[in-house]
């Protein structure tokens, strides 16, 4: 059967990154009840879980090389595809830096005192509710590009700005715990050394979404 | 059975085909978009679409058929009829061939380009080069890059346009009210232009010159008045929420300007060498143009039907519903374009393919940032398509034509 004309018409990326950010999204919840489960001592549940999110993750990576390997540069889309790899690969780095989080607690059993588990787990909670709006600055993105309405864009606009308002929240919540953990000196420097890396991942979730809630507002210009 | 009924019989065949070709693709695709932007239903679009098809071929198509098409062989010089008798069915059925072997590969070529480069192929074995009008062969050359460079470049503009004034707004209705009305009269304009324009029509009621633009001038400023108030009306009733609401009526207009326009102007690619053929049959001459009986543009338009009606609303189907969402914004500024560029090209006298300006215009939206994805490898495997059409419709017309000249001309 001939389809001539329309044969040059390909699907948007974005239904795919949609699909992927989906994949990001999944894993918040999953995070959350595993540092809930790690601080409650259930390290089973917490090891089950974080095989779960390592799955996610795969998954999540095969559908970025697919949306990468079917967008050549002889693809004519309606924003520029260097920014939007960039967009895919802080996406990308969202969920790898969920799984990293709990590879540095798994390392060995981390033992703290409660105020600094309870900003921990605060900052989680932050950055777990926060990944939840990735499939939605994509779904209108997504909505944008098909309409091109203006409404349409402030939508994406008003949902970016609230990304980076979130991040800077859980910015905050990192710098707490950080000057926490300098200021406790019974910390031994093990579990130290381990917390710092560890906080500082958490954190580079929240800041990965904001880079690509940065590189969506650099796709929406007009 | 006497070689000139078998000729007949076989040209009947080829131009058959050829007829069912234009409608299973080529008028598909005018009605494709406006079914996938949701505009009209499946069964709306095929009703339109036949209607359309077949009143443009059987009152506006040209009832004095270009039987050698686009005047590029000199007919007078080969001089034996029975010779272009074979030629002209060796060319009709090349060009079917061609036509039937692109649309396997499904990738769109220009019926009209096909049959003039079988024609082209005939010309060279029956008489040698000095019988083709290469003037014409370069013109033909030149439309592969001006028509769709100037459909992609009014795409390109008007989506632009439509994006600023209507798109950027936050009430995208309220910018639709004073440009929607506008385009609605261009539309309008174009339409009756083309009713007019070297028409039968336009013949029989005497119009020349300039006069052509008197009834199209008067329909368009008549038509953005009423579109104006009609709009407003709306609008003030609240019926219309989004500017893409509006366009869906543009959309459709378009649509039917182009599946009308395809039944008009194609139908003498199938039916203009038959008819040359039937005049040779019963003349016992040549002419470079024959009288086509309506009965014969009827049948040409009735084979097109049949064409959208067995394979048309497949195209229709996959297009509207699986290959892609296309608005009614990006559908009108498709077909506007390509209409425009076709109207301005027959002004023009060049010979230019509905087929080329379509994609040129969607290469316009695309550029504009008005497409999802456009993936512009299909383009170039369409585009040397177009470059092969000819020479391969020439090759396949001279094969032909060896084989049928062995057969009724026995040599």
């Amino acid at each position: 059967m001939r389809i001539p004309l329309f044969n040059m018409l390909r699907r948007s990326p974005l239904e795919n990154t949609l699909k992927h950010s989906e994949k990001v999204a999944e894993c918040a919840p999953l995070f959350v009840k595993a540092v809930e489960s790690y601080f409650h001592g259930e390290r089973e549940e917490f090891e089950l879980i974080k095989e779960e999110i390592r799955d996610i993750e795969a998954q999540a990576d095969r559908i970025k090389r697919n949306i990468r390997s079917h967008l050549p540069p002889s693809m004519l889309l309606p924003f520029p595809l260097p920014a939007f790899f960039a967009f895919l690969r802080e996406a990308d780095k969202v969920v790898d830096c969920v799984k990293n989080s709990l590879y540095w607690m798994s390392y060995f059993n981390i033992s703290l005192p409660s105020e600094i588990q309870r900003d921990y787990l605060s900052l989680v909670r932050t950055v777990g509710d926060y990944l939840g709006l990735l499939p939605e600055m994509v779904r209108r993105g997504h909505v944008y590009f098909d309409s091109r309405m203006e409404e349409d864009r402030r939508s994406v606009k008003n949902i970016v700005r609230e990304i980076r308002h979130r991040e800077k929240a859980s910015d905050d919540l990192e710098k707490t715990i950080i000057v926490r953990l300098c200021a406790t000196e019974e910390i031994p420097p093990k579990t130290f050394f381990v917390m710092i890396r560890l906080v500082e991942t958490t954190g580079d979730i929240a800041d990965h979404l904001e880079n690509a809630a940065d590189m969506m507002r650099a796709l929406i210009s007009r | 059975m006497s070689a000139e009924l078998s000729i007949i019989v076989l040209a009947i065949v080829a131009g058959a085909y050829m007829a069912w070709n234009i409608g299973a693709n080529d008028v598909a695709n005018s009605m494709a978009s406006a079914v996938g932007a949701k505009a009209i239903t499946l069964r709306q679009a095929l009703v339109l679409a036949t209607i359309l098809t077949f009143l443009g071929a059987t009152f506006v198509g040209s009832h004095v058929a270009q039987t050698i098409r686009k005047g590029i062989i000199d007919s007078e010089a080969i001089g034996d009829p029975r010779v272009i008798l074979v030629g002209l069915l060796s060319a009709l059925l090349a060009a079917s061939l061609w036509v039937c072997l692109s649309t396997y590969k499904n990738l769109p070529v220009s019926t009209t380009h096909s049959i003039v480069g079988a024609m082209i192929g005939f010309g060279l074995v029956a008489g040698g080069p000095s019988v083709v009008n290469w003037l014409q062969v370069a013109a033909i050359v030149s439309s592969w890059i001006i028509s769709p460079l100037l459909s992609g470049l009014t795409a390109f503009l008007l989506f632009r346009f439509i994006d600023r004034l209507i798109l950027a707004r936050m009430e995208t209705v309220k910018g639709a009210v004073t440009t929607a009305p506008i385009l609605a009269a261009a539309t309008i304009f174009i339409m009756t232009l083309s009713l007019f324009l070297d028409t039968p029509l336009g013949k029989r009621m005497g119009i020349q010159g300039a006069e052509v633009l008197v009834i199209p001038g008067l329909v368009t400023v008549l038509s953005y008045f009423i579109s104006s108030m009609v709009l407003r009306y709306f609008v003030l009733r609240s019926k219309f929420r989004t500017a893409e609401e509006i366009f869906r009526y543009l959309q459709v207009m378009t649509s039917c300007y182009v599946a009308f326009g395809n039944g008009a102007n194609d139908v003498a690619n199938a039916m203009g060498p038959l008819a040359g053929i039937y005049f040779i049959v019963t003349q016992g001459s040549v002419s470079d143009t024959a009288p086509v009986p309506t009965l014969m543009l009827a049948f040409g338009g009735f084979m097109i039907c049949v064409g959208i009606c067995t394979w048309g609303y497949r195209v229709i189907e996959t297009v509207g519903s699986k290959i892609t969402h296309m608005t009614s914004i990006r559908g009108f500024t498709v077909e506007f374009s390509a209409a425009t560029m076709i109207l301005g090209a027959s002004m023009l006298g060049l010979p230019v393919s509905t087929t080329h300006a379509a994609i040129g215009a969607y290469i316009g939206v695309g550029l504009a940032r008005g497409l999802e994805a456009l993936d512009l490898r299909v383009v170039w495997k369409i585009m040397l398509y177009w470059i092969i059409t000819v020479p391969v419709a020439a090759c396949t017309s001279v094969i032909i034509y060896f084989i049928l000249s062995t057969i009724f001309l026995g040599r």
